[in-house]
């Protein structure tokens, strides 16, 4: 018992808590632990933080059984507690929240490793995220990472100066020619090097392997034309 | 006898005051037609050519009956030339004719003619009501009595004439009517009262740096101080008169070599010299110092050719010569020049002179011993005297006679000398009065006026510190009523401020009512159907359970779409951003312009609140039933309210038709809630446009 991956899921449904456990039996052999309350989630993985630690922290983000005297009114809460306190463990969210108002906030101020979706979930899916997180990488389920792709090109069309350069790139060869071309608002030129970092958030928040790839997917997605 | 000089001197002046003056009316009439030609020329065409010229010759034909007038002294021109005058219809030419002909009548002691201009200027100033044209009626009246030798109504005249001119601050015409006075003052003997009247003049010549009539004020101040006694101040203002004559004489002489005149100025100084020689030498002749007068009038007697171009003052100097060889013993010689002045003086026929001369060669021939000549002599000087009231001259007579007369008839001489001298006397001191009397009424008169203006002036004072403090006061109630009004609105925009605070609170608790619905939605009906969705699977009743599935969706999304989100941790930027991902698609754009224009920060979150949830309504609706493909978030921001102007590419709607339902209206009524304006403007076709403005801070 010893070496297997400890495991703790906090939800107020027991059924989901069930279908959980029998997900994670079919890919793997974990030590599980559930709750359906956050406070008792904290507790769990505080009193075992230095003995016998969890590894991975499953939870919903609202709980239905949240009651006046709890210290934790949901998932965000309990993310959040655990974060305060430096907790080593590595956090997964299976919700039902398909919100991107949601996603968005609990992914840029909790950054969860893994973020699924209770509706949507297989247990071959919660195998992979497992996996991932285990190797502290992230898995956003395919519906959460389309939502978070919509949001940068949503947020990337706003952008004046994004746009630009994404409409200026394929006219230079080189991306030093840009600079002077570049300007901002106020028609001041912009540095080079804020080019370049720009162009890097642009690769990350649409998934581009390079350049080249950037444009096509800016093309498919229409935030150029 | 030693007056013999000075009365020449008076007449002198007189005759050449007016005589200049005469001269001062021609050069006018020629600038004036100079004007006026030219004036003329500029406006009127060639065609009316005749018409100028016709005027022109009217002014030439006025200065030529003028100078007829003076030469022949027929008396139908005046009338002839004011018809000429009244013809050409301009009111200072007509004045000045009017003056101009006065002058010339009492030269030639045509009293008919100088009534006429006289009344010519009384109708002239009725017609016109300018006051100058009144003194100059005023002065034409002293001429008049001047010529019945009625001096104290003339001096009367000059004085209501010169107090005229005073107020219309013509100081020429002031001067020259003191000098009248001064003159007619030296004539009665008032020698200090002629010294206050020149004074006078001279304070009111000296600002305008004229040289001729200041000449003659000093050479009438000079006479004065002479015969009160003060030779050596006399000589002096003689000194100055000569130079100012000089002066004048330059001056003209100036003007008429720059019109091309005959220089025939420069001739006259020497004869001013004379002139000046003659009055040092009375002065010394005053003072006793017959050999230094002596010196003078021979000076004066040595000009050339004075007899042929400057008779009066030869007569002057002989005279003057005649009476200190007198003086001095030579009785002969005195007699051989009286005799030659006497002579002269019958050719001229000049009265004045004669009466003078007469008494002279009387004197001489008494102290010749040759009394039946100086019974002559006196008695042609007497009854010359008596016919022009020549006064001192009848005393001197009578008392030479008297001497002369032996018994009974000289006796008789003697009480006619007394009583005429006391007379005399007498009428001197009243006449004195009456010079006084009435420069002093109208002294009196203008303190009077100075201090009714200065009444004035202090009534209009008070006026206008009663205007200040009323003005002050209304500026009091102003300010008054603007704090009060500053004050009302202030409340007015603090009440206006509570009010959409307690606005924006309602919207807050309205937030929180939704929020709890959709809990308990969420929480207790779905959780209901959750448990029910269970136990019909759990008795296999999938169809159910399926439909059962369907309606828990709904409630979710229910109480989604209630439930909104909290503000506080995510920026109101990120919202929007999230809200646009939610619906966004390659074929439902959605742009933001201008978001980062606005401090969200410093948004009211109820605000932030509203506006979210009208966006995501209006995506929705856009979205749903505009069938759009672009909709455009532009935000702007002004001083005192947020815009957001949404609009859209989508199929429109009819704004007016009632069927719109409850949605915009919910939208409308959402933002009147936190006093916002909601504004939709829209086409069929064409697409939608919803602009709202939400005011910031309530005002």
């Amino acid at each position: 018992m010893e070496n297997k991956i400890r495991i703790l899921i906090a939800d107020d449904h027991q059924l989901v808590l069930e279908g959980f456990l029998n997900s994670l039996k079919e890919v793997g052999d974990f030590d599980v632990v559930t709750t359906t309350n956050c406070d008792a989630a904290f507790d769990l993985i505080k009193t075992h933080i230095n003995s016998n630690p969890f590894q991975l922290l499953f939870t919903d983000l609202s709980f239905d059984n949240i009651t006046e005297e709890s210290d934790l009114d949901g998932g965000e809460e309990l993310i959040k507690a655990i974060r305060n306190n430096e907790f080593d463990i590595k956090i997964g969210v299976i919700t039902g929240h398909t919100k991107t108002n949601r996603i968005y906030n609990v992914i840029s101020n909790l950054n969860p490793n893994s973020y699924l979706l209770k509706s949507k979930s297989s247990a071959t899916e919660i195998g992979f995220a497992v996996q991932k997180m285990l190797a502290n990488e992230y898995y956003y389920t395919h519906e959460i990472h389309q939502k978070i792709l919509r949001r940068n090109v949503v947020q990337i069309q706003m952008d004046d100066v994004a746009i630009q350069i994404l409409k200026e790139l394929p006219n230079h060869s080189k991306i030093s020619n840009l600079e002077g071309v570049i300007k901002k608002n106020n028609g001041t030129a912009i540095k080079l090097r804020s080019i370049e970092t720009k162009l890097a958030n642009l690769r990350t928040d649409l998934n581009a392997n390079n350049n080249t790839d950037l444009i096509l997917k800016v093309k498919e997605l229409g935030i150029i034309d | 006898m030693k007056l013999e000089k000075d009365s020449l001197i008076i007449s002198y002046n007189f005759f050449k005051m007016m005589s200049n003056h005469k001269f001062n009316i021609k050069t006018n009439y020629l600038f004036y037609g100079q004007i006026k030609l030219l004036f003329l020329f500029f406006l009127v065409s060639f065609s009316v050519f005749s018409q100028e010229k016709d005027f022109d010759n009217r002014i030439d034909s006025l200065t030529f009956l003028l100078n007829q007038y003076k030469k022949t002294k027929q008396p139908h021109l005046p009338q002839k030339a004011f018809l000429l005058a009244e013809k050409i219809k301009g009111d200072s030419l007509l004045k000045r004719t009017y003056s101009s002909f006065a002058v010339k009548s009492f030269l030639n002691k045509d009293l008919a003619n100088l009534s006429l201009s006289e009344r010519k200027l009384h109708e002239f100033y009725i017609r016109t009501r300018d006051s100058s044209a009144l003194a100059q009626q005023y002065y034409c009246k002293g001429l008049f009595f001047k010529v019945k030798l009625k001096q104290d109504s003339a001096f009367y005249y000059y004085n209501k004439s010169k107090n005229i001119s005073t107020q219309l601050k013509d100081s020429l015409e002031v001067t020259k009517r003191l000098l009248s006075m001064a003159a007619i003052q030296y004539d009665e003997r008032d020698y200090l009262g002629s010294e206050i009247s020149i004074i006078e003049g001279l304070r009111f010549v000296e600002p305008l740096k004229e040289v001729f009539y200041t000449g003659f004020l000093y050479e009438r101040l000079g006479n004065a101080l002479n015969r009160s006694g003060r030779q050596k101040e006399a000589r002096k203002k003689f000194l100055i008169f000569f130079e100012l004559q000089k002066r004048s004489s330059l001056e003209k002489l100036e003007l008429q070599k720059a019109r091309g005149y005959a220089n025939f100025a420069d001739t006259k100084i020497k004869y001013q010299k004379a002139r000046l020689y003659n009055h040092l030498a009375d002065t010394y002749t005053s003072e006793g110092n017959y050999t230094r007068a002596l010196e003078y009038y021979k000076k004066s007697l040595s000009t050339d050719s004075i007899m042929l171009n400057s008779i009066q003052r030869y007569e002057v100097a002989l005279g003057g010569i005649a009476f200190n060889h007198l003086m001095l013993g030579n009785i002969k010689l005195a007699i051989k020049e009286y005799s030659e002045v006497l002579k002269s003086r019958q050719n001229r026929k000049y009265e004045r002179g004669l009466v003078v001369t007469h008494s002279g060669l009387a004197d001489a021939y008494t102290a010749n011993n040759e009394t039946k000549k100086a019974i002559f002599h006196s008695n042609i000087g007497l009854e010359k005297a008596k016919k022009m009231q020549y006064n001192f001259y009848i005393l001197e007579n009578l008392l030479l006679l008297s001497k002369l007369e032996k018994g009974e008839k000289g006796r008789l001489l003697l009480q006619e000398h007394f009583i005429l001298s006391d007379s005399l006397f007498k009428r001197e001191r009243s006449l004195k009065n009456q010079f006084a009397n009435v420069q002093y009424e109208a002294e009196k008169k203008d303190r009077e006026n100075a201090s009714l203006k200065q009444e004035n002036s202090k009534r209009e004072l008070e006026l206008v510190t009663e205007k200040q403090h009323k003005i002050i006061g209304w500026l009091i109630a102003g300010i008054s009523i603007l704090f009060i009004g500053f004050g009302g609105s202030l409340v007015l925009s603090r009440r206006k401020k509570m009010l959409f605070e307690a606005q924006l609170k309602q919207v807050e608790v309205r937030e929180t009512e939704r929020q709890q619905i959709a809990k308990s939605l969420h929480d207790e009906v779905a959780g209901d159907i959750r448990m029910l969705h269970l136990k019909l699977s759990k008795t296999n009743q999938l169809e159910d359970a399926k439909s059962l599935d369907i309606i828990n969706e709904n409630v979710r999304n229910l109480s989604h779409q209630i439930s909104s989100e909290s503000f506080n941790e995510v920026s109101f930027k990120d919202q929007i951003i999230n809200l646009i991902s939610e619906y966004f698609e390659v074929s439902f754009r959605i742009k933001v312009e201008e978001i980062d224009t606005i401090e969200w920060k410093t948004i009211n979150n109820s605000i932030k609140r509203t506006l979210f949830l009208t966006i995501r309504e209006i995506i929705q609706n856009a979205k749903k039933h505009a069938e759009a493909s672009v909709l455009i978030l532009s935000f702007k921001e002004t001083k005192k309210s947020i815009v957001l102007i949404i609009s859209d590419n989508g199929k429109g709607f009819e704004v007016n038709a009632k069927k719109n339902g409850i949605g915009l209206k919910n939208l409308k009524e959402r933002i009147e809630e936190i006093s916002g304006v909601f504004t939709v403007e829209s086409e069929i076709e064409k697409g939608t446009k919803i602009t709202i403005e939400i005011s910031k801070n309530g005002k």
